[in-house]
């Protein structure tokens, strides 16, 4: 038995009233008349009758109601009950966030965090459901709730601490709002009984570095009932410098970022480029002040050796101060357009699509007509390839003699885009995907028509997920045709529409096969049917359509982060399918086997040049650092209010103004903890009542010892009569 | 009624303080002690000769002595015995201390009830009576008097509750004695609860003016006994002081002290030759009223016969 107001048992005290009131009573009968005082001396009463006590059961029963009536104040709350009938659902579920960025390489930053989880796990041996997430720009599991369970809890800590020990940071960025989202999943994940744990807790451990992306998805918040502690582990040294790689037109010089920490003590670095031969062809000094960046312009080559590394000393840490720079190669690319409209037809669909494909140093794209493609790769079966012709764009019926040409790309993994200009090109759909059933009629459209539902979260569409991109009201549709989709589809197709018409009609279709896929889209971009070749979305369109079709394939020209996927050829240099197993070397110098079907490498840990070699063929990528791991200056408190957290329980020591607010966040939502228990507890209490069977027993104490006392005065003056009587 | 009772023996205090009027009460006291006794003492007294004196323009002829008128030519007024009246003044003591009474009826009703039935007997003998309450001081008199309304007024005086202060005898026993030029009888009636050091020298200047005192000594049966069992915080009436009382451990010493305190009152009046009356209240009016007979018996045989004017 628990009580909600346990103070309220010192009214037990009062319980010295009646006693008082019994001694004293029994002392002075009260006070008389009498004619003189003059023959009389005080008299007290003797101590030895102060002990004594008449009416012990008067005493007893008012006793009784006092404790009684402090009893129901006390608002009495029978444990057992909330045991039997609701013990699930005080689990206790935790979930540990751990930063493994590359910015805990940091000094000792990593050995601090693993001492901090050990702390939490120690403090959290016996909760009943606990979850420990590696972040860096992916959240993995380091234990999960299964492994916790299944554990004894003598072996808990043990078990933690030995998967922590093949864990160190590697070269992943910070993702803290896609880490707290996950966190917030695997909260509300329901536990092996199905039920909903009612007290769930995170732990952040991290050393809160400002870089990052930090602005939560809209409509995106923590759980404000879910308290969050934050232990943030510091680094003494707060001078970091990092170097990358800006993107420019120069085909001969590089540019070079330095990024200095908003907390930097110093601002004067030194830049050193390496070559093959030499390893510090060039110094120079740069000075950047704290927060700021500098750019430095630096030559591809030194006296003829390309610059393959670029190193910065100057600052406190080394772990971003080495800048791989990838073995530079042109990327050239072809977009298949088979359609009869000429390319200098400004009236056309290719006019405006080969003004709308991206120009890059580094890539170079191209509208090649399919009559001239099929001429040109007559003899070879598969011309296409992901990587070489990652867009086909399909404006008109197909000669069926390339058809099973252009199946097998898109079974290969190419993607096609077809562009209903009349209703009957819906056959183009039914042939490239192998599925019958697909409609298409020319829908009348009185002014014009509008986009209406747009999927933000695809591929196609994520560039303008911004709330002052996503606005497609501006370009009208004079022309469309209403695509009707088959009833049922077989299982392997996968089908989704990122965009509708206003009506609901299907705008933009994509039906997937493997890796290959098939956009459809219900209108055409030139002038004839709308606006939208000549709107600015078109080429943010249609590089993210390029993007979405040959990224996997994304040769090593430019840096990747860790965990991106680097997609390898299938053919090698004679355009046959590779069948011999490779090798991945790392930059560290270690070699990973490389399978004769891998279609891909997942960028490593380790920042560097990797290279791998698959038969005659070989490649390489660098695996670069992101930049923002370099701004290592502490989260504001701003930031951290930004990421939805109510509060932040901050156990270590720091300087930082943003962990010494988030200590009165997390008061605040320990405070929201608990008044969700003693909300519990008090629906609980009210449901058993007990305070008012305790007050009906007081009052019907009180009434017993109303009746009795009533007799026993009547007895009293019933005896004080007859005495008077017997004077008289 | 008062027949009645006097023929079975005296009335219960308690049961005569319930007549409401006072003058009932004490005619049923006199008149049942008449009734009880048959014949009154006094009878005969009052017409014995006692002296002349000479007549005054207004006198009753009747009375006019002629045989002497004729030896001497002087005129007489044969005064007799019965036209001697008697004066009595009856100082009551109307402290707030009279007030108390553990029998259901206070000192003071007694006292009342006890006054007024001596005035009734003694203006049934024609006889002047005063009335003089006191506490600390004289607080109203009514001199004495026989003539028609002196009974009633004399009730009215008595009537007003005991609304006085602390009992002291000295100041109004010596402002009487200086006021009472008229010798008789001066009846006492007091609960004494007051400093009796100089108790005898202030009846002694009444004694010496010539009365005859009678003194009444009232006493509640609860007074007497300190009758409570219990602890109790008792309140002085006189001066409301408080104090806690055990009986147990108090009482003892309270009934030698009353007792020692009795003893010096009734020892200053023998000394003096007072008569005096240890009357409880709960003992019959009638056994007071005899007292009060014999003692005018006493001062009817033994003494000559004083002139009233």
């Amino acid at each position: 038995m628990s009580f909600l107001a346990p103070l309220y048992f010192l009214g037990v005290l009062a319980i010295a009233l009646p006693l008082a009131f019994h001694l004293w009573k029994r002392h002075v009968r009260g006070e008389q008349l009498f004619s003189t005082l003059m023959f009389l001396e005080a008299a007290p009463p003797r101590a030895t009758t102060r002990q004594k006590l008449n009416d012990w059961l008067l005493l007893l029963l008012r006793g009784m109601a006092v404790i009684l009536l402090a009893f129901a104040f006390t608002r009495p709350l029978w444990n057992s009950a909330i045991n039997d009938s609701s013990a699930l659902s005080e689990q206790r579920r935790v979930v540990i966030l751990v930063d493994c960025s590359a910015s805990l390489q940091r000094d000792d930053l990593w050995d601090q965090a693993v001492e901090q989880v050990e702390q939490t796990v120690r403090a959290h041996i016996e909760a009943e459901e606990l979850t420990v997430l590696l972040f860096a720009d992916d959240v993995q599991p380091l234990v999960s709730c299964p492994e916790w369970r299944a554990l004894p809890a003598s072996k808990r800590l043990q078990f933690v601490g030995k998967r922590l020990e093949d864990i160190k940071p590697g070269a992943g960025g910070t993702n803290l709002v896609r880490a707290l989202q996950a966190a917030e999943e695997e909260l509300r994940t329901p536990v092996a009984n199905g039920v909903q744990p009612s007290r769930c807790e995170l732990v952040l451990i991290s050393d809160l570095q400002s870089g990052g992306p930090i602005q939560p998805t809209a409509g995106w918040q923590w759980p404000t009932e879910w308290p969050v502690t934050v232990k943030a582990v510091q680094s003494q040294h707060p001078t970091n410098a990092g170097l990358a790689v800006v993107k420019t037109e120069d085909p001969t010089n590089y540019a070079i970022r330095v990024t200095n920490s908003a907390d930097a003590t110093e601002s004067t670095f030194t830049l050193q480029a390496e070559t093959i031969l030499d390893k510090s062809a060039l110094t120079s000094q740069v000075q950047v002040s704290a927060g700021g960046t500098s750019t430095v312009s630096l030559s591809k080559t030194i006296d003829g050796q390309p610059v393959v590394r670029v190193r910065l000393s100057g600052d406190d840490h080394d772990f971003d101060n080495t800048l791989t720079l990838p073995e530079a190669d042109v990327r050239r690319q072809q977009v298949i357009y088979a359609g009869s409209d000429a390319a200098e037809n400004s009236r056309g669909l290719r006019y405006y699509l080969a003004r709308a494909l991206p120009r890059e140093r580094m890539r170079v794209v191209e509208v090649c007509g399919a009559d001239d493609f099929f001429s040109a790769n007559a003899d070879k079966p598969a011309a296409f390839s992901r990587e070489r012709t990652p867009l086909v764009v399909v404006t008109e019926s197909l000669d069926r003699a390339r058809l099973p040409a252009l199946q097998q790309a898109i079974a290969d993994g190419c993607t096609a885009l077809v562009v209903l200009q009349t209703a009957e090109d819906i056959e183009i759909v039914s042939a490239l995907t192998g599925v019958s059933g697909w409609s298409a009629e020319e829908h009348a459209v009185g002014e014009f028509d509008l986009l209406g539902e747009l999927d933000f979260e695809h591929p196609l569409l994520q560039p303008f997920a911004g709330v002052e991109f996503a606005n497609f009201t501006g370009i009208p549709i004079w022309r469309r045709r209403a695509v009707s989709i088959p009833a049922s589809l077989p299982e392997e197709i996968r089908l989704q529409v990122p965009a509708r018409f206003a009506n609901g009609d299907p705008a933009l279709l994509e039906v997937s096969r493997g890796t290959g896929r098939v956009f459809v889209l219900a209108f055409g971009w030139h002038p004839q049917d709308s606006q939208l070749a000549r709107a600015s979305k078109f080429p943010p369109l249609i590089r993210a359509l390029l993007d979405s079709a040959g990224t996997d394939a994304a040769t090593s020209s430019q840096p990747v982060t860790a965990g991106s996927r680097v997609a390898l050829p299938k053919l090698d240099a004679n355009g046959e399918v590779t069948a011999t197993a490779g090798v991945l070397t790392c930059p560290a110098g270690t070699t990973q086997p490389l399978s004769a079907t891998a279609t891909e490498i997942i960028a490593g840990d380790q920042s560097g040049l990797y290279r791998w070699r698959r038969g005659d063929v070989a490649g390489s990528f660098v695996v670069q650092i992101p930049t923002a791991e370099s701004q290592t200056a502490p989260l504001s408190a701003d930031d951290l209010f930004a990421l939805g957290l109510p509060g932040v329980h901050a156990e270590a020591e720091t300087e930082s103004s943003a962990v010494s607010d988030s200590q009165e966040r997390t008061r605040q939502s320990l405070t929201v903890a608990h008044s969700q228990r003693d909300q519990q507890r008090t629906a609980r209490e009210q449901q058993q009542a007990w305070w008012r069977w305790t007050l009906l027993a007081a009052a019907g104490v009180l009434c017993i010892e109303t009746l009795y006392a009533s007799r026993v005065r009547n007895g009293d003056a019933t005896a004080g009569e007859s005495s008077q009587e017997t004077e008289g | 009624m008062t027949v009645t009772q006097a023929a079975t023996g005296p009335i219960d205090p308690a049961t005569l303080l319930r007549i409401r009027s006072l003058e009932l009460r004490a005619k049923s006291i006199v008149e049942g002690f008449r009734s009880g006794l048959n014949r009154s003492p006094w009878h005969g007294f009052s017409v014995e000769f006692s002296e002349y004196r000479e007549y005054c323009s207004g006198d009753d002829l009747r009375y006019l002595d002629w045989k002497l008128y004729a030896r001497s030519d002087r005129l007489y007024i044969k005064q007799f015995q019965d036209e001697t009246n008697l004066c009595c003044q009856i100082l009551l003591d109307m402290s707030r201390s009279m007030a108390f009474g553990s029998t259901g009826y206070s000192k003071a009703d007694y006292a009342r009830t006890l006054t007024a039935t001596f005035g009734y007997f003694l203006m049934q003998q024609r006889d002047s009576v005063g009335l003089i309450r006191f506490s600390s001081h004289i607080e109203s008199r009514l001199p004495a008097r026989h003539r028609v309304g002196q009974l009633r007024r004399f009730l009215a005086a008595l009537e007003p509750p005991p609304a006085g202060e602390e009992t002291h005898l000295q100041k109004p026993l010596r402002e009487l004695a200086e006021q009472l030029r008229r010798r008789g009888l001066v009846v006492l009636i007091s609960d004494f609860l007051t400093n009796t050091a100089t108790l005898k020298s202030d009846l002694a200047l009444l004694k010496a003016a010539g009365h005859d005192v009678l003194v009444f000594h009232l006493v509640d049966p609860g007074e007497e006994s300190l009758s409570f069992t219990e602890t109790t915080v008792l309140i002085d009436a006189e001066t409301g002081q408080k104090i806690a009382v055990d009986p147990a451990t108090a009482g003892e010493r309270y009934r030698e002290r009353f007792a020692e305190h009795t003893r010096t009152v009734k020892v200053a009046c023998e000394q003096l030759g007072i008569d005096y009356r240890y009357l409880k209240t709960s003992e019959p009016f009638e056994t007071a009223f005899a007292e009060f007979l014999r003692q005018r018996m006493q001062q009817g045989n033994g003494r000559p016969v004083r002139r009233a004017a």
